[in-house]
C-alpha cells in the first residue's frame, strides 16, 4: 500500500509536464477554432443587424425583422423572424417570401 | 444561454423598430393597431362570411369566412358579458342568409340546444319579428323551416325517445343510450340491478315501439300473462329471457324501485304529454319533415326539475349525433349548445359521443359551438383539453381562467415590464373586459380584441307580443295542444293496457312444434 502511494507521487510531475506539452501542442488548433468562430459570429451579427438577407436562389431581399409568429409557441410579435423572445426558440433559416426556397442565415 | 441568444436580446429593440418599419412604414406609433388590422385582414374576408365584430376605435369590421365561422368553437364569458348576444348575432346571420333573399345565400342547418331558455327566447322573438316583416311567401318559408322543441302546460312538442324508426343504430344500442342518459341526468341513485332492469325495460319499449307509460309499466311488471303477450313481439331472446325469469332477474325491491322511477318521471304533465304519445300516432299527427332550423328550449323555467330539461336535451343531442354521419353535407350545419357544462359535466355515454363528435363532425360538414360561463372549472380537465384541441376558434369574453388560454396568442409589444407582470396585466384586462368586448382567437392566427356587433331590436313590438306571434305562427307547426296529447295517451292506454286483447300481433310467429309421434307422422305425411 505504502509503496503504491510513493510511486504515484513520483509520477505526478511527469503527468503535469505531459499535460502542459499537450496543451501547447493543441493551442494552435484551439486558436484557429476560436478565430473561425469569431468570424462566423461577426458575420451572423452583421447579417442580423443589417435586417435583411438576400435569397441565394431568386436574389430577392427578405426582411429579417417583421411581425412574426413563432412556430413553436404561437406568439406573434414585432421582431426578428429568427428568434422568439417568448420561448427563446431560434431558427437558423426561413423560407424565402418570394420563391419559398430555404434561406439559411445562422 | 448561448451567444446567439445574447445577440438577439441585445438587438431586440432595434429589431422591433425595424419590424414596424417593414410592416407598415411610418406607423410606429400605432404598432399594435396595425398588427391587429393585419391579422384581421389575414383571417377575415372582405365580403360575405359572418360578421364577428369590429376592431377597436377604428371599427374595422372583421368577417370570418363561412367554413371558419361555422366550424366547432368555444364561446366563453361571464354572465352579462355579451356572449348570448354574440351567439344570437351568429345565428341571426345564418338564418337570414338561409331563409331570406340574400346576395350571399348559404344553405345551413342550425340546431340550438338551450338549457337555460334565454337564447331560445331571444331567437324566437327575432324569428317572430322576421316573420312580421316578411311577405306571405317568406312567412311560409320561415314557418316551415323552423321546428320548435318546447314544452309548457298548454302545448308540447311530442317526441319519441324510445322509437328507433330511423334505424340508424340497433335497438339495443338506442336503449342503452337512453338508459345511460336518463340515469346520469336524473337526481336518483341507481343500483346495478336497477340500471339493468331499466335498460331491459327500455329494450322492450324500443322493440315494441311503445311510449314510456307508468300504467303500462305497472301492468307489464305485475301481470305475468300480459307480460308474456307483450314479450311475444320482442325478437331479442335475452330481453325475453330476462322478463320471463322475472322472479330471479327482477327481485321485488328492484321492480318496485323501477316503478318508482318511472312514476316519478311520468308524474310531470309536461313530460308525460311530450314523451307519452305513441310513435305510430306521432307519425300521423306530425309527419316528419325536413326543418333546417331546430330551436330547442330545455330550460325548466322553474316549472320543472332541472334534471327533466337536461334529460330531454341529452336525448335530442343523441338523436343529432346519431344522424350526423348521414346528413346532407351540401348544407353546412351548426349545433349550438348553450350552457354546455350542464350537459358535459358528467362522464357518460353522451359526453363521450359529444367529444367524439367534436373530433369527427367536421368531416360531416357540421360544427359544434360550445358556450359557457366557464370551462376551466366547470368541466373535467380531459374534456376541456379535448374541446380546446378540437375547436377552430374561441371567443373569450369577460373571464379569468380562460384568459390564460389566450395569453400565448396575443400580439406582444416590447415592454420594460417583466413576463410575470405582463401576464398578470393581461389576465386583469380580460377579467375586466367591457360588455360585448372579447378576444377572438382563430387557430393559426393571433388573438384579436374585438367588439361584438350590436343585435338591434328586430321590431317595434313588445317581447310578449313577439312571443305570442312566435307561438301562434311558427311554433304551432311543431307542437300539439296538451289536451290532444292527453287524449292520444288515454286512447293508447285503453287499447294496449286495459284491453290487452287488441294488442298488435307479434312480429315473429313461433314455429309450429309437433306434439307427439302421431302429430309428427301426420306432418310428414306418413300418418292417418
Amino acid at each position: 500500500m505504502i509503496g503504491t502511494q510513493t510511486r504515484t507521487k513520483r509520477r505526478l510531475p511527469i503527468r503535469l509536464v505531459a499535460l502542459t506539452l499537450l496543451h501547447i501542442l493543441a493551442a494552435p488548433v484551439y486558436a484557429i477554432r476560436l478565430l473561425a468562430r469569431t468570424v462566423r459570429t461577426l458575420t451572423r451579427f452583421r447579417t442580423v443587424r443589417r435586417g435583411s438577407v438576400e435569397c441565394p436562389h431568386c436574389r430577392s431581399a427578405n426582411a429579417l425583422d417583421l411581425l412574426a409568429t413563432c412556430r413553436r409557441c404561437g406568439v406573434t410579435e414585432f421582431g426578428s423572424r429568427l428568434h422568439c423572445s417568448n420561448c427563446g426558440q431560434t431558427n437558423s433559416g426561413f423560407a424565402c417570401d418570394a420563391c419559398d426556397a430555404l434561406i439559411r442565415v445562422l | 444561454m448561448n451567444f446567439l441568444d445574447l445577440l438577439f436580446i441585445s438587438e431586440r429593440r432595434a429589431s422591433y423598430h425595424r419590424a414596424i418599419e417593414n410592416t407598415r412604414p411610418g406607423a410606429a406609433a400605432d404598432a399594435e393597431g396595425g398588427a391587429h388590422r393585419r391579422i384581421a385582414r389575414e383571417l377575415g374576408t372582405e365580403r360575405g362570411g359572418f360578421l364577428f365584430g369590429a376592431l377597436g376605435r377604428d371599427a374595422d369590421p372583421v368577417r370570418l369566412p363561412d367554413d371558419a365561422a361555422l366550424a366547432s368553437a368555444l364561446v366563453i364569458g361571464a354572465s352579462g358579458s355579451g356572449k348570448t348576444r354574440f351567439i344570437l348575432n351568429l345565428l341571426q346571420s345564418a338564418i337570414e342568409r338561409s331563409l331570406l333573399p340574400s346576395a350571399d345565400p348559404l344553405p345551413v342547418e342550425l340546431e340550438l340546444v338551450d338549457p337555460k331558455q334565454e337564447t331560445f327566447d331571444l331567437l324566437s322573438q327575432y324569428l317572430a319579428a322576421l316573420w312580421l316583416a316578411a311577405d306571405a311567401e317568406t312567412r311560409e318559408r320561415i314557418a316551415s323551416a323552423v321546428r320548435v322543441i318546447d314544452w309548457s302546460r298548454d302545448a308540447v312538442t311530442p317526441v319519441a325517445p324510445f322509437d328507433n324508426a330511423a334505424g340508424e343504430v340497433s335497438n339495443t344500442y338506442l336503449s342503452f343510450l337512453r338508459t345511460d342518459v336518463a340515469i346520469q341526468a336524473g337526481e336518483h341513485s341507481y343500483s346495478g340491478a336497477l340500471r339493468q332492469a331499466f335498460f331491459m325495460f327500455a329494450c322492450v319499449l324500443v322493440e315494441r315501439r311503445f311510449p314510456p307509460n307508468y300504467r303500462f309499466a305497472m301492468r307489464f311488471l305485475d301481470d305475468e300473462s300480459y307480460r308474456r303477450r307483450i314479450l311475444e313481439g320482442v325478437p331479442d331472446g335475452d330481453v325475453r329471457a330476462f322478463f320471463s325469469e322475472a322472479k330471479h332477474s327482477l327481485p321485488k325491491q328492484t321492480r318496485d324501485a323501477l316503478l318508482r322511477r318511472i312514476q316519478s318521471d311520468m308524474s310531470f304533465p309536461e313530460v308525460r304529454l311530450s314523451v307519452g304519445i305513441p310513435p305510430a300516432d306521432l307519425d300521423r299527427l306530425l309527419p316528419r319533415r325536413a326543418t333546417p332550423i331546430v330551436l330547442g328550449n330545455y330550460g325548466s323555467s322553474m316549472t320543472l326539475p332541472l334534471a327533466k330539461g337536461k334529460e330531454r336535451a341529452s336525448y335530442r343531442l343523441i338523436d343529432i349525433l346519431l344522424s350526423a354521419p348521414r346528413r346532407d353535407q351540401r348544407r353546412r350545419g351548426l349545433l349550438v349548445i348553450d350552457e354546455s357544462p350542464m350537459l358535459l359535466s358528467e362522464e357518460n355515454e353522451l359526453t363521450a359521443a359529444l367529444m367524439e363528435g367534436a373530433r369527427t363532425l367536421r368531416s360531416a360538414g357540421m360544427g359544434v359551438l360550445f358556450a359557457a360561463q366557464d370551462f376551466a372549472n366547470a368541466l373535467p380537465s380531459q374534456i376541456v383539453r379535448t374541446l380546446m384541441l378540437n375547436t377552430r376558434w374561441w371567443a373569450v369574453f369577460q373571464s379569468r381562467e380562460e384568459a390564460e388560454w389566450i395569453y400565448p396568442h396575443i400580439v406582444r409589444l416590447p415592454s420594460n415590464a417583466s413576463e410575470a407582470e405582463r401576464h398578470r396585466e393581461f389576465v386583469r384586462t380580460v377579467q375586466n373586459l367591457r360588455r360585448q368586448h372579447f378576444y377572438l382567437y382563430v387557430k393559426g392566427h393571433s388573438a384579436l380584441p374585438l367588439r361584438a356587433p350590436d343585435v338591434g331590436d328586430p321590431a317595434l313590438r313588445s317581447a310578449a307580443e313577439l312571443r305570442t306571434i312566435f307561438r301562434r305562427e311558427i311554433a304551432s307547426r311543431s307542437t300539439i295542444a296538451a289536451r290532444t296529447a292527453a287524449d292520444l295517451i288515454a286512447r293508447w292506454e285503453a287499447k294496449v293496457v286495459d284491453q290487452a286483447s287488441v294488442l298488435p300481433a307479434p312480429k315473429q310467429t313461433k314455429a309450429h312444434s309437433p306434439r307427439g309421434i302421431d302429430q309428427l307422422m301426420k306432418d310428414l305425411g306418413l300418418g292417418k
